[in-house]
């Protein structure tokens, strides 16, 4: 989110809205326009009036409180029709390479009904109340990519503004937010158009847009190992270039204390029902509290201070408080560490398998990089317990229990850790080359190219059993949301999360005279409740 | 209507998968397909081709050497360097338009695929899509309850 962000302002992008027709109902087509340096995009939304019943966030739902598209320019009016007849449709309908991302959003039901109300009485919703729920809308998926016959990445990735990851997705939702807040201000007029008022500005701002996540996000991360494995070099240089810096500057150190007193504020106000992360809520404020103290008496002043902070973090702190501690630490060099946004994206059908790599070669590959695999008993019934599958319903990714459904059959490959332990039992005294080896045994072929690109690419493994029965799913959630930049994980079950995104970030029409970067952590002064 | 090169490949993926290969051969069918595509080639037609004689077969009979050959088993044995360029040429191919992907490949990886899109006939892709079906597990209200999703009401 930041990475855009940050361009937008920087390149002056203009924003406007050509449309909003909608009617008493909350029924109608709105377009949002993106006006870069080279292109404009448009993000179309098609409001609806749906049925409560209809109201589901998974996959398999028919129907939607809205829907929209990211469109490759402006659309004229057969364009909003065409599409008026396929995005409200969402994976029953079609797109075309004009069309960037399709993507869908549920109200949040208890804060919509009542900021409608307030607002159409001419008062503004309680503080208290926006923050409890920190959304009036949260999309269900934001697909790209080619999905549903939308643009493939190949189309976009050659603009600047889309060589990161993600930025379609991330551009999609920023609008999708302006939207939104337009859209609530526009049913509290319909309420009553005499004393409706809009919504004060800084607490507009305290609205993100939620997301609602699934399972899908997990094969994701395991099938784009080329791309996790970027995403995480990068964090990783940018924190170990700070850790390099000899001496911090006043603004530097002033800059970074700011930030902890307004991280200590944000893990505050997050908030979740769930068991486990609210004991990681738990450890991430006593975390936050020991790093104030340690800071008060150890100081930021002198040779390398934050490494020395970084080493005591390692022994003294939760992971919590590490990965809160590794976030602060960049933010006061962004010149050493914004510039390594362009090394984050990745190519992974590049990458064919070396058959001419010598068996003996792999086998050593394997004994040093899953070690952890091959000293696992796969045998064990909790170890295999759970399958990876993809549900007729709607395509809808599914994880079940192996020894409790008749879903074997249908099993995904999402477990490496098996299937290369599966593989070194099969190259136990085989030579010759790997291409040899697969030409009798090609039911391993996605495993050894697998096992090539862990070699090639440090972080490309998830170092762990997938299909465990104690495996966490939302763990794996967590980690790519967190690429993403959202806030707020709240898991609803053990593969099932919301969080939030843009929220107190500035509104298109805001961002000329805005921050583009500094609203993650709540200001002080704003009086966060 | 034209189809985008990431979902021909993902159909055409599941649809090799469908019909008997392994996910590693499934993976370089997909590709095959989309390197095809791509390049204004039917690669999803000879797909098709392909797997309706293929469905059923045990890999051991498609292998250079038996009476009809899979160009997605000798493609990649020639780019795995298992089989040399020249052993191809002899090889009496299935669907041989599939092996021309392979035989690009062997120079090295290329360039990134042209941003094209897939003019594949519906009928085609339906027929793929039949056999990308058999990869899915059946709907049903045990799966739909446990197997995603909050398990409570999404109306807060």
């Amino acid at each position: 989110m930041r990475i855009l962000l940050r361009r937008m302002k920087s390149e002056n992008w203009r924003f406007d809205r050509p449309k909003f027709d909608i009617d008493a109902r909350g029924v109608g087509v709105a377009v949002y326009s993106a006006h870069g340096p080279d292109h404009t995009y448009s993000l179309i939304a098609y409001a609806n009036d749906l049925p409560p019943e209809k109201r589901s966030d998974r996959v398999i739902a028919t129907e939607w409180d809205a829907t929209f598209t990211l469109f490759d320019g402006v659309p004229t009016e057969a364009d909003i029709e065409r599409l008026a007849q396929n995005i409200p449709k969402q994976e029953a309908g079609r797109v075309t390479e004009q069309e960037l991302s399709v993507s869908r959003a549920n109200r949040s039901v208890r804060l919509w009904d009542y900021v409608v109300d307030q607002l159409s009485k001419g008062q503004q919703p309680d503080a208290e109340k926006v923050t409890e729920v920190g959304y009036l809308m949260r999309t269900t998926a934001v697909y790209g990519s080619g999905k549903l016959g939308a643009a493939d990445r190949e189309r976009t990735m050659d603009r600047s503004e889309f060589q990161p990851p993600f930025q379609i997705e991330m551009l999609s939702v920023f609008l999708t937010r302006a939207f939104v807040m337009d859209l609530v201000e526009h049913m509290a007029r319909v309420r009553d158009p005499h004393r409706a008022v809009p919504m004060e500005p800084a607490l507009r701002r305290r609205f993100g847009i939620g997301n609602s996540t699934g399972l899908g996000m997990a094969p994701y991360l395991i099938n784009h190992p080329i791309l996790l494995n970027n995403w995480i070099a990068a964090r990783e240089e940018a924190l170990a270039r700070v850790r390099r810096v000899e001496t911090a500057t006043d603004t530097e150190i002033a800059m970074f204390r700011s930030l902890l007193a307004r991280a200590v504020e944000h893990a505050a106000l997050w908030r979740s029902d769930h068991v486990a992360q609210k004991a990681k809520l738990t450890d991430l404020r006593s975390d936050l509290r020991a790093l104030t103290d340690h800071i008060k008496v150890a100081g930021l002043t002198g040779h390398f201070p934050w490494n020395r902070i970084w080493i005591w973090a390692e022994t003294n702190l939760n992971l919590e408080g590490q990965e809160q501690l590794a976030a602060l630490l960049l933010e006061p060099y962004s010149h050493l560490v914004d510039g390594l946004a362009c090394c984050m994206a990745a190519d992974e059908g590049q990458v064919r398998l070396d058959g001419r790599m010598t068996v003996a070669d792999l086998r050593s590959r394997i004994e040093d990089l899953y070690d952890w695999a091959l000293k696992t008993d796969w045998a064990a019934q909790e170890t295999q317990a759970r399958v990876w599958y993809t549900s007729a319903e709607k395509l809808e990714p599914r994880l079940g229990e192996r020894f409790e459904e008749d879903i074997e059959p249908f099993e995904q490959p999402l477990c490496p850790g098996r299937d290369v332990a599966r593989m070194h039992v099969d190259l136990a005294g085989q030579t010759g080359s790997v291409g040899a080896f697969l030409m009798a045994h090609p039911e391993h072929r996605h495993t050894a190219r697998r096992v090539q690109i862990a070699a090639r690419y440090p972080y490309a493994e998830i170092r762990d059993n997938t299909i465990a029965a104690d495996m966490l799913p939302i763990d794996l959630l967590r980690a790519k949301l967190s690429y993403f930049g959202a806030c707020h994980f709240d898991p609803r079950s053990d593969r099932w999360v919301r969080i939030n995104m843009y929220q107190n970030a500035p509104f298109p029409h805001e961002l000329a005279s805005s921050d583009p970067d500094d609203w993650v952590y709540p200001h002080l002064s704003e009086g966060a409740v | 209507m034209t189809w985008s090169l990431n979902e021909i490949e993902a159909l055409s993926r599941k649809a090799a998968r469908g019909a008997g290969y392994s996910w590693g051969l499934a993976d370089e069918a997909g590709r095959a397909v989309r390197w095809l595509e791509a390049r204004g080639e039917p690669g999803a037609t000879a797909l098709l081709e392909l797997l309706s004689w293929r469905d059923g077969k045990a890999y051991p009979s498609t292998v250079p050497g038996q009476a009809s050959v899979c160009p997605i088993v000798a493609g990649t044995m020639l780019c795995d360097g298992v089989l040399l360029r020249d052993e191809i040429d002899g090889l009496p191919l299935h669907s041989p338009l599939l092996m021309q992907p392979f035989i690009a490949w062997l120079e090295g990886p290329g360039e990134t695929d042209p941003a094209a899109r897939a003019n594949v006939p519906t009928d085609v892709a339906a027929a793929l899509d039949a056999y990308a079906t058999r990869t899915y597990a059946p709907a049903t209200e045990a799966s739909r309850l446990a197997g995603a999703g909050a398990g409570l009401s999404d109306n807060d």
